[in-house]
């Protein structure tokens, strides 16, 4: 009864709240092995667990966040693999890859100051898909024809590979307003 | 479900690990999971006296009615493969190279064709980059040839319309974003390329007649570009403003009605486009929600999130309730519209697809009681992405993007008669030929 | 459609010169970094191949058409602000990476006429506007 609690909670945490936003790949361990699904559930889980995170710095920027968390603030309108889940952090990209220099750029609200930061999306490069922590938030996002905001595309230019590995969250400096799409 | 699965997760995961080289991985996760083991298409190879069967026999895509059909892409194991919407059966699979998003199959039927933009490097994840449109043959899914094009193909997770097979079947228009975009075209008759066509902008490529496709624009607007004789550029047209970009955008999964296009606003108003005249016009929208229904945070959502019955002029529609910002997440009803009344005919609940992901892996029996039971108890996920066949007893096709299945129902009644399993790791799109 | 052109630009030449320059209301380097700098970073100096450098920007104000051209390429007219911190925003661009202060100063009638028309193909535009270093036969 205790994995089928585990699995319910897992589920209408990651799936049924927000579902897309969590990861495939976390959720692939979720489906795929039935059985064997449940040893893998809290494997997936302490990402989203600051405790169990192990490295989970706290007050980075303002509130305690946790930067291999999805709900993280920074990360309001991130899509991709979290680089802090992959040996980067939300700053800097896994060791062997290459951070682009092209990216997009937007704004996120810091709960803690409540002050809107500008947020330089940059995609880690050069290796393939980390696939650990998927996040897919888009508060602002919009098509690909506003390039200004779109987070679909892969962001890997100017970087020897296109290969997508993961992205971070770099902030640039306080906003004096939030986007205009917001 | 012991030793074998577990032989089966370690393949999969192992996959992960490498994703280039997934595809042969799959091939043969796909054969110890049990669904290549039948060759569709194929005659039972006749034993010889002494009991031993042909070796070396190769299936086709069977012949006969495929009105059924879909490609189901698969962005981590990046290949398409090809059900049979009744039977539930895989038919047979293409490759696509890396990228991070949808690189779907576009089949030209009456060429017995299919079209995939790759892109690759010299060596696997590493070396030279060489992009290309890569020739299928429809039957045998072999690859007919290779036509090298700009290393600049658009990689999005977004949508099928970054390329197009163009009515006429002669060409063949790729989207570029790097990140200026252009598009490239293609002459599928010489197997050359025609020209780049710089489109400032303007994104997607939304096909409208022979020689000509529509795009959106990130000024609100419409583009048509129209092309020569040969397929090069004779001129590019844009509509009027009639969208905000800023405020309430439309998303860029259009659904066709010959060279008019239908585009949905995040706030569910409904544009009809038509390419049809010397320049791109935009109608009047409508919304797909009534002022209580807006009020109570129903919003459209999800990738694929149209689709477009022509004959029947039925729209559907992923809807879910959520706030600004929920423009991609899954959504646990599929709303029906008659296009000619402008009224919701009908509402379809999403099949909870994660119970057709879960029971191969699980080794759960089909129909069994505790299938049953994990339908009334796990939470649906919801689905992102939804395609509808075009013959008389039309088949809806819904996917949630990060499950392995596909839901099948009945596009009339909206029953779910059926689903498509073991269908990959993570797609955005669903494509009918 | 190229004589309408020409009256346009020579029109909206007319127009700078009355108008005042936009002054900024938010710091036009708040603006670049949140709508430009993404693609063309911090200092202006863009990608090899994909993004073109701002570095002597200045260079395209030597011709009407080169000064309406920065202000119709893509990710000028349709960033996402008002015309008054765009014309705003382009004086400090061509200030920061270019040499010369546009003179006139970009103002927000100039601007708003400019990004009202499209460029489909800046490609092309860019190529001519680079070849045709000659002194152009329309008035500075
Ligand atoms: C998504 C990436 C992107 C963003 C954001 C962007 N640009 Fe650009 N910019 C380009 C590309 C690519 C070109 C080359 C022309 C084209 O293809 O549109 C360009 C061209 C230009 C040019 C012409 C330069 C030349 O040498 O031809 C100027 C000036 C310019 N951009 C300024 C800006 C300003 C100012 C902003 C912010 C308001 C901005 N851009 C935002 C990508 C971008």
């Amino acid at each position: 009864m205790i994995l089928l609690d585990r699995w319910f909670e897992g589920m209408t945490r990651g799936l049924a709240r927000r579902s897309g936003r969590r990861s495939f790949l976390a959720r692939l361990g979720l489906g795929l092995v039935g059985g064997a699904a449940v040893p893998l559930l809290p494997v997936a889980r302490a990402a989203q667990d600051p405790a169990r995170a192990g490295a989970a710095p706290e007050n980075i920027d303002g509130p305690a966040g946790d930067p291999q968390d999805c709900e993280y603030w920074r990360y309001c309108a991130i899509d991709g693999l979290l680089c802090s889940c992959c040996g980067g952090s939300h700053t800097s990209c896994p060791p062997g890859t290459e951070m682009a220099p092209v990216t997009w750029v937007g704004t996120c609200r810091n709960p803690a100051d409540g002050k809107d930061y500008i947020i330089s999306y940059n995609d880690c490069c050069g290796k393939t898909f980390c696939g650990r922590c998927f996040c897919n938030r888009n508060e602002g996002e919009r098509p690909a024809y506003h390039w200004y905001r779109n987070n679909d595309i892969n962001w890997c230019y100017g970087t020897k590979s296109q290969i997508y590995h993961c992205s971070v969250a770099v902030v640039l400096g306080v906003a004096v307003e939030g986007q205009p799409e917001k | 479900m012991g030793a074998a699965a577990e032989g089966d997760i370690t393949l999969l995961m192992s996959c992960f690990g490498r994703l280039g080289r997934a595809v042969a991985c799959g091939v043969v996760a796909a054969a110890l999971s049990g669904f290549a083991t039948d060759s569709v298409g194929e005659e039972p190879a006749a034993a010889s006296s002494d009991g031993a069967e042909k070796w070396g026999g190769v299936a086709q895509v069977p012949d006969g009615p495929s009105d059924h059909r879909v490609w189901v892409h698969d962005r981590v194991l990046e290949h398409t493969l090809l059900f049979d919407g009744d039977s539930g059966q895989m038919l047979g699979a293409v490759d696509g190279a890396s990228g991070v998003g949808a690189r779907p199959a576009y089949p030209a039927p009456g060429r017995n064709e299919l079209y995939v933009v790759e892109t690759y490097y010299s060596r696997g994840l590493r070396g030279a980059r060489t992009d290309q449109l890569v020739v299928y043959d429809a039957k045998t899914l072999s690859v007919r040839a290779e036509i090298r094009i700009p290393n600049k193909a658009a990689d999005t997770g977004q949508g099928i319309a970054l390329g197009a097979v163009l009515d006429g079947e002669r060409f063949f228009a790729a989207l570029n974003q790097s990140p200026g975009s252009s598009v490239t075209m293609i002459d599928l008759e010489s197997r050359e390329l025609v020209e780049e066509i710089v489109t400032g902008g303007c994104s997607m490529v939304y096909p409208v007649g022979p020689r000509r496709f529509g795009m959106l624009c990130g000024d609100g607007t419409a583009l048509l570009v129209e092309l020569t004789e040969q397929g090069g550029k004779r001129r590019a047209v844009s509509s009027e403003a009639f969208f905000d970009v800023v405020t309430d955008p439309v998303t860029v999964a259009g659904v066709r009605d010959g060279a008019k296009w239908y585009f949905a606003s995040f706030d569910g108003l409904l544009y009809e486009v038509d390419f049809s005249a010397e320049k791109p016009v935009a109608s009047e929208p409508w919304s797909l929600f009534t002022d209580d229904e807006r009020g109570a945070g129903w919003r459209i959502g999800g990738f694929q999130h149209l689709a477009l019955h022509r004959s029947s002029r039925r729209l559907y529609s992923i809807v879910h309730q959520g706030g600004t910002g929920t423009h991609k997440d899954a959504g646990l009803s599929i709303w029906v519209y008659d296009l000619t009344t402008r009224e919701r005919v009908m509402q379809i609940d999403a099949p909870n697809v994660l119970i057709p992901f879960m029971r191969p892996q699980m080794g759960i029996e089909r129909g069994s009681l505790i299938l049953r039971i994990l339908d009334y108890v796990l939470p649906p996920p919801g689905v992102h992405t939804i395609a509808v066949t075009q013959d008389a007893a039309p088949l809806l096709f819904a996917r949630n993007v990060d499950l392995g299945a596909v839901a099948v129902l009945d596009a009339m009644s909206g029953e779910h008669v059926g689903d498509l399993e073991e269908v990959g790791l993570s797609g955005t799109t669903l494509v009918v030929p | 459609m190229r004589a309408e052109l020409r009256r346009l630009l020579l029109a909206v030449w007319c127009v700078s010169l009355i108008g005042a320059p936009a002054v900024a209301e938010v710091s036009p380097r708040h603006d670049y970094v949140l709508h430009c700098s993404g693609c063309h970073r911090a200092d202006g100096t863009g990608a090899p191949d994909d993004i073109p450098s701002l570095i002597g920007i200045d260079r395209f104000l030597r011709s009407p058409e080169g000064r309406a051209y920065l202000i119709r390429a893509p990710g000028v007219a349709q960033a996402p602000v008002s015309d008054e911190r765009l014309a705003a925003l382009m004086n400090w661009v061509v200030v920061e990476f270019g040499a010369d202060a546009p003179s006139p100063g970009y103002t927000a009638v100039e601007v708003g006429v400019w990004r009202a028309r499209p460029l489909r193909d800046p490609t092309e535009l860019r190529a001519r506007l680079l070849a045709s270093d000659a002194p152009s036969d329309e008035p500075r």
